[in-house]
């Protein structure tokens, strides 16, 4: 039922500390997790992956009240991040009360099991978008 | 030469923990179904099965041999698409009567599974079509996806607690009036605010519940549905837009642009319009939902849902009354068929103490990574 997409990059990458997206090879648009085929130009297997600022705006964020798996218990929250190169990606924050449409920036938790990105403020970008 | 096509035949069971498996359930409601219409098996040729585990074995029980069949998988977005298919199909001239039969044991298999209890929601490892991006952070279930969503409309429009709760209310209060809605108990703003949260910002009854239950309905031909016993409620069109590319993340536009389109596409099928809607039966597996596909179809203005449904104008005497049997958020969550049950008996005049005076044409729509609509209609 589930499609598995090739997201090795991405876990390796933060396993080194390093925030790896993809994007089209071949006409550059944003394109994560990788397609087989660029919904923009159809080019096949052509994404590239590049190493972002890890910067970006909080999109929007959940906190669960309810444990659902023993590795995961509530309450914690769940965050959609917008990249600044275009990516949205799923991810921890270091403060569950950090503002919808904060600027935030990725710290990578490298040695946990799976690796895990939590974002915080960014002090550098200041205000809200 | 006509072409339309009108559902002739309901059936449905009881809605609730029931202990029974999903085909069986779906059988129970054929066979209610074809008595409702009066057919035999044999005047049945075309079955499509929804979350059934085994058509084969659900037609062989039932004696049905058909020209046309289809099983769709287990979603309930896929529930507009059936009737799309199988109205399709009826217009082509590939059956001439279809039976449509859903079940679902959800409630039943998850208490098989120990899933503690009575799970609002379902959860899983597998989440998503790229589990491996979703999982490490504990991004598990469907209520989130919508509890992101709400959080994202409150940030763009101001959307407040209330008015999201105003949802509840108002469906408990239709149900109240639906002698088969599992949740019949007065439902007060302050009870919806002092309930947890379980993905906040969505609390207890932002939630449906998962339950077991069947549901079946039989469509045919016009001209064969003027023979049967009841009034034909026509399929006067149906349409359905995906978003899948990027599925795993919440829309940017709340499905806006898909319920936009399929909106257009089935009042330029059945030459009515938004103002000819009678009520509409809108997908609330989270209340949320609600929201974002009234803005979506164009009832009210992006962000302005909230008050609209706080201000009364969902509900029976309102504007345009929503889920009049009390929804999937208090009736039952049967993935859609449940409303669309809900909107042949309204068409037929069947709805008893929640009747909308006069309807002849309602709405049914789901706002999901695959987007649908279907609308349903008695003749002008």
């Amino acid at each position: 039922m589930h499609v598995s997409r090739t997201v090795s990059e991405h876990v390796e990458g933060l396993r080194r500390g390093e925030l790896r997206v993809s994007r089209c090879g071949a006409c550059g648009v944003p394109a994560f997790p990788p397609p087989r085929l660029c919904p923009r130009c159809g080019a096949a297997d052509a994404a590239t992956w590049f190493t972002a600022s890890g910067r970006g705006v909080l999109w929007s964020v959940a906190v669960f009240h309810r444990t659902y798996l023993p590795e995961h218990p509530a309450p914690y929250p769940v965050a959609v991040v917008e990249l600044v190169e275009g990516p949205r990606l799923v991810a921890t924050l270091t403060d569950p009360t950090v503002p919808v449409g904060c600027a935030v920036i990725a710290e990578i938790d490298a040695r946990a099991d799976p690796p895990r990105i939590a974002f915080r403020p960014d002090d550098h970008e200041g205000a809200a978008r | 030469m006509d072409t339309s096509v009108a559902v002739v035949g309901l059936g449905s069971t009881a809605y609730g923990a029931l202990g029974r498996r999903a085909d069986d359930l779906a059988g129970e409601a054929l066979r209610a179904a074809l008595a409702d219409a009066r057919l035999v098996p044999g005047e049945v040729d075309g079955l499509l099965t929804h979350r059934v585990d085994s058509y084969e074995a659900l037609a062989a029980e039932h004696g049905l041999d058909p020209a046309w069949t289809a099983a769709l998988p287990p979603e309930g977005r896929m529930t507009g698409p059936a009737l799309q298919l199988a109205a399709t199909a009826l217009r082509a001239g590939q059956c001439h009567t279809v039976a449509l039969v859903y079940g679902n044991d959800s409630r039943t298999r998850g208490a098989t599974y120990g899933s503690g209890g009575s799970g609002s929601t379902a959860a899983g490892e597998g989440y998503g079509t790229t589990p491996a991006l979703l999982a490490p952070y504990g991004m598990t279930s469907p209520g989130a996806f919508s509890a992101l969503m709400l959080a994202r409309h409150r940030y763009r429009y101001g959307t407040t607690e209330r008015q999201l709760g105003a949802v509840a209310t108002t469906w408990r209060a239709h149900a109240r009036l639906n002698p088969a809605a599992m949740r019949r108990d007065v439902l007060t703003v302050d009870d919806y605010l002092g309930a947890r949260f379980v993905v906040e910002p969505l609390r207890l009854f932002d939630y449906c519940q998962i339950n077991d239950g069947g549901v079946a309905v039989v469509l045919t031909t016009l001209d064969r549905a003027r023979d049967r016993p009841h009034v034909p409620v026509q399929v006067l069109g149906a349409a359905q837009r995906a978003r899948l590319t990027g599925s795993d993340l919440p829309p940017d536009d709340f499905w806006a642009g898909a319920l936009g389109e399929v909106g257009r596409a089935v009042a330029r099928a059945s030459g009515r319009d938004r103002d000819a809607v009678d009520a509409l039966m809108v997908y609330d597996n989270f209340s949320p939902n609600v929201l974002f596909t009234l803005e979506g179809l164009g009832w009210c203005a992006p962000g302005e849902a909230g008050g609209w449904v706080e201000d009364g104008h969902a509900a029976l005497g309102g504007t345009l009354p929503c889920n009049t049997s009390g929804g999937q958020l208090s009736e039952g969550y049967l993935q859609g068929w449940a409303l669309v049950a809900e909107a042949v008996r309204q068409l037929r005049g069947d709805g008893g103490a929640r009747q909308v005076p006069g309807a002849r044409t309602i709405q049914y729509a789901c706002a999901a990574p695959v987007t649908s609509t279907v609308l349903f209609g008695r003749e002008a």
